[in-house]
């Protein structure tokens, strides 16, 4: 095993005079090409791709990959995963009825990205198995520009399943091209896409996200308000401060928080609405600013003002 | 006349124990069976499994490693060290400091150049004061509370309160967790939305080489006690807690190592501090509160993350230990007695429940009883020497055989000690484990039963030796 390591390194570094790889048995075959492709580059990817081993091994994974045991199918797709390899047979295992095997072909789908492949992950995130959805989720994130085009015709659908999954993508891609269609939701009854909404909205950025984001201020679910708050404040917005300083009173603590960190974060303008809530009669937003405004900085010394802050907090929940 | 009675009675008593003891084995024969078919499944499942692709993914869900210590001032450095070399993609540590009466949090201070902040934070678990926030320079994701002393349930409770995390990972400040622990324990919580929690295992260090917060060279401990609990926790967890995932469930995992889902937590309103069995309370709110409400409840237990502990290798500390764990026992199992087969509960009700109450709990009872009755009745004529051989055979050949099976599960799976001589020990052990060790911790729990009757609810010194490396502040 030690023997084979040291083959596959000189391999990869490009030696021309390298001994032929001992025979192995599988399972330590399989570990020996597998600690060697899992940080390497395409070049030397190519360079193991002329070892008879690991074509051996790429052929042996797609056989597994057609075969009627789901164990034998997953350790497929798992090599080929490894290998980097399996284009003809892998994204036919995006629909595997097990979900171990469409969990891994999701993951392998994450390197090698395509108009299809994208799309079906768009349909995988709803998933009725969670490995699927969330590995899903993952591998478009990952595809980053290529994940674009098939999470814009999802959000296009008229009721597309899995919304706040698809807007969270949406969010994590940071793709201004995603805003319109995310905005298509807005009015969806379900908070937690709402929120997403906002999210990409924050994500996007561009002028017109403000206004939309100041909207979500206003909305009846906590959720939405403080990812809206936070959104504002990551945007540096600083003209939302007055919102901003109105959510401070909020009834729910989550947005109360978002929107004294929010205010926080545009700097001058923000502090100066939270040193004015320190005066204001609502003990809430008072609390609140009180709390964001006494935060230590590197350097300075705070912990002695702890107490009274934590005893601040303390069940001052209005809900 | 008074003989013949007392003889009947005997040998009645003895045939009682011994069906006893066949009921017992034959549910941990029936543990075993599942475990390895759970082990089975579990292999085929992680083999090969990307988790170097799971560190960078963007959905994982972020962990708060929750440490409590209490005059640790010798080992704290060196146990966050560790925690931070943790592989995980969204990690915070969160050390508590449980109003250490020596300088834990100088140490820390100094260690991790550690600065006062004021996070904004809800107590919504009971704590003790919070004194102080700290957060470090170096590592910006570790957090250091600086509280009241308060116990280690009230340790966690703030540390549940000042965590951010989705999942929160109670971990001992004395404990060695593997670096890709965390990786391989979140996996339940990735598969299924049902799981609130999920405990990994737990393994003896003792003996074993360790530096700087790692187990570098896994090694049979040497001392009978340490080997003893060696196999011990090795039966406990590889078979004890994986065959309860195919059968109904866990109750228990240990407080040395789980990873929770806050939200859950919180809604039962974190750990109770006037148990001495805080992690299985814990567990058991989980469950019959999830249930209750007909939300996740659902505990894992996780094969192959692996945390490393000293075990006790005085009698004495050894016996405080094993008199708590089953005072912390019988609290719990009282304290949720409403669930004993309550079919509302399931199989939580109906098998876990009951399981727990007639081995663990009642076991010491009838062992001790059987100890005494079979000996008492072959001197008496009661019962005969076939008998006795036949008792002998189920007490003790049946628990032998079983621990040897663990110990070829153990090898044919995970393989911690590479070593011919430490697999040879680790045989002895498992021979020499159920004379005298057995019997002794059957008296250590009845003592636990007896203590509980009286309203004791100390947790007693617990003195180790400790481990590795000195810390490097």
């Amino acid at each position: 095993m030690r023997v084979s390591m040291h083959i596959l390194a000189r391999v990869l570094s490009g030696d021309p005079e390298r001994p032929a790889l001992p025979r192995l048995p599988l399972d330590k075959s399989i570990e020996a090409v597998a600690d060697a492709t899992r940080s390497i580059d395409d070049v030397g990817r190519a360079r193991l791709a002329e070892l008879p081993e690991y074509v051996e091994l790429a052929e042996r994974s797609a056989r597994w990959c057609t075969s009627a045991l789901w164990p034998r199918r997953l350790k497929g797709v798992r090599l080929l995963l490894i290998l980097g390899t399996g284009q003809a047979t892998v994204p036919r295992l995006l629909d595997d009825p097990r979900p171990e095997v469409r969990s891994s072909a999701a993951a392998w789908a994450a390197n090698h990205p395509s108009p299809q492949v994208a799309a079906r992950l768009v349909r995988m995130l709803s998933d009725g198995d969670l490995a699927c959805r969330l590995t899903a989720q993952g591998a478009l994130i990952r595809m980053g520009l290529h994940a674009v085009p098939a999470v814009i015709s999802h959000l296009a659908e008229a009721a597309p399943a899995s919304l706040a999954s698809a807007l969270l993508v949406a969010s994590r891609v940071h793709n201004s091209a995603l805003t319109g269609p995310a905005l298509a939701h807005r009015h969806d009854s379900d908070p937690a896409v709402r929120a997403a909404v906002a999210q990409v909205i924050a994500s996007g950025g561009g002028p017109d996200s403000i206004e939309w984001l100041e909207e979500l201020l206003a909305d009846p679910a906590a959720l939405v308000r403080s990812t809206a708050a936070a959104g504002l404040g990551g945007l540096g917005h600083w003209p939302s401060s007055p919102l901003l300083a109105d959510r401070l009173g909020d009834p729910a603590w989550e947005v109360r928080r978002a929107a004294g960190l929010a205010l926080d974060r545009l700097g001058g303008p923000g502090q100066l609405y939270l040193q004015r809530a320190l005066q204001s009669t609502d003990r809430f937003a008072q609390d609140m600013a009180r709390q964001v405004l006494d935060r230590a900085s590197p350097g300075q010394g705070a912990a002695g003002r702890v107490e009274a802050a934590v005893l601040a907090i303390d069940g001052q929940e209005r809900k | 006349m008074i003989y013949d009675a007392i003889t009947m009675v005997l040998a009645g008593f003895a045939w009682s124990v011994f069906a006893y003891f066949i009921v017992v084995n034959g549910c941990q024969t029936a543990l075993l069976v599942s475990a390895t078919t759970a082990m089975r499944r579990h292999r085929q499942r992680v083999w090969q499994e990307d988790r170097v692709g799971l560190l960078g993914s963007a959905v994982t869900p972020t962990i708060s490693a929750l440490a409590p210590a209490y005059n640790e001032e010798a080992n704290v450095a060196e146990s966050v060290h560790a925690l931070m070399m943790l592989q995980y993609p969204a990690l915070e540590v969160v050390l508590i400091n449980d109003g250490s009466g020596d300088s834990t949090l100088e140490v820390l201070i100094r260690t991790f150049d550690l600065y006062p902040i004021h996070p904004i934070f809800r107590n919504q678990v009971q704590s003790q004061r919070v004194r102080g926030l700290y957060r470090s320079k170096i590592h910006p994701q570790l957090l250091v509370v600086d509280k009241e002393n308060g116990g280690k349930a009230d340790a966690l409770n703030a540390g549940l309160n000042c965590a951010t995390g989705e999942l929160v990972c109670a971990i001992d400040a004395d404990t060695l967790i593997e670096p890709d622990a965390l990786l391989r324990i979140v996996r339940p919580f990735l598969t299924d939305e049902n799981v609130v929690a999920a405990g990994g295992t737990i393994r003896v260090a003792n003996g074993s080489r360790v530096a700087h917060g790692r187990v570098l060279d896994a090694r049979v401990p040497r001392g009978l006690l340490a080997g003893c609990q060696t196999v011990e926790y090795l039966r406990s967890f590889l078979f004890g807690r994986l065959g309860w995932n195919n059968l109904g469930g866990n109750l228990i995992i240990s407080g040395a190592f789980g990873l929770f889902r806050r939200e859950s937590v919180m809604q039962v309103g974190g750990y109770v501090h006037d148990t001495v069995g805080e992690d299985m309370e814990l567990i058991a709110d989980l469950r019959r509160q999830g249930q209750d409400r007909g939300t996740a409840s659902r505990v894992d237990f996780v094969p192959d993350p692996v945390a490393w502990t000293e075990v006790p290798e005085s009698w004495r500390v050894l016996g405080r230990q094993r008199d708590r764990w089953h005072r912390g026992l019988t609290d719990v199992l009282r304290r949720h007695r409403g669930v004993l087969f309550n079919p509302r509960y399931r199989a939580l009700g109906l098998v876990v429940y009951p399981y727990y109450v007639v081995v663990e709990l009642l076991g010491p009872v009838v062992e001790a009883l059987g100890l005494i009755a079979v000996p008492l009745g072959l001197a008496l004529g009661a019962v005969d020497v076939t008998f006795g051989a036949l008792f002998l055979a189920v007490a003790y050949g049946w628990g032998v055989l079983l621990n040897v099976a663990v110990i070829a599960l153990e090898e044919l799976t995970y393989r911690r000690y590479q070593r011919w001589r430490d697999l040879l020990l680790l045989l002895l052990w498992s021979v020499v484990e159920g004379v005298g060790y057995r019997q002794l911790t059957v008296v250590w729990r009845l003592l636990g039963l007896w203590r509980y009757t009286r309203g004791r609810k100390d947790w007693g010194v617990m003195s180790r030796k400790g481990l590795g490396t000195p810390a490097r502040a």
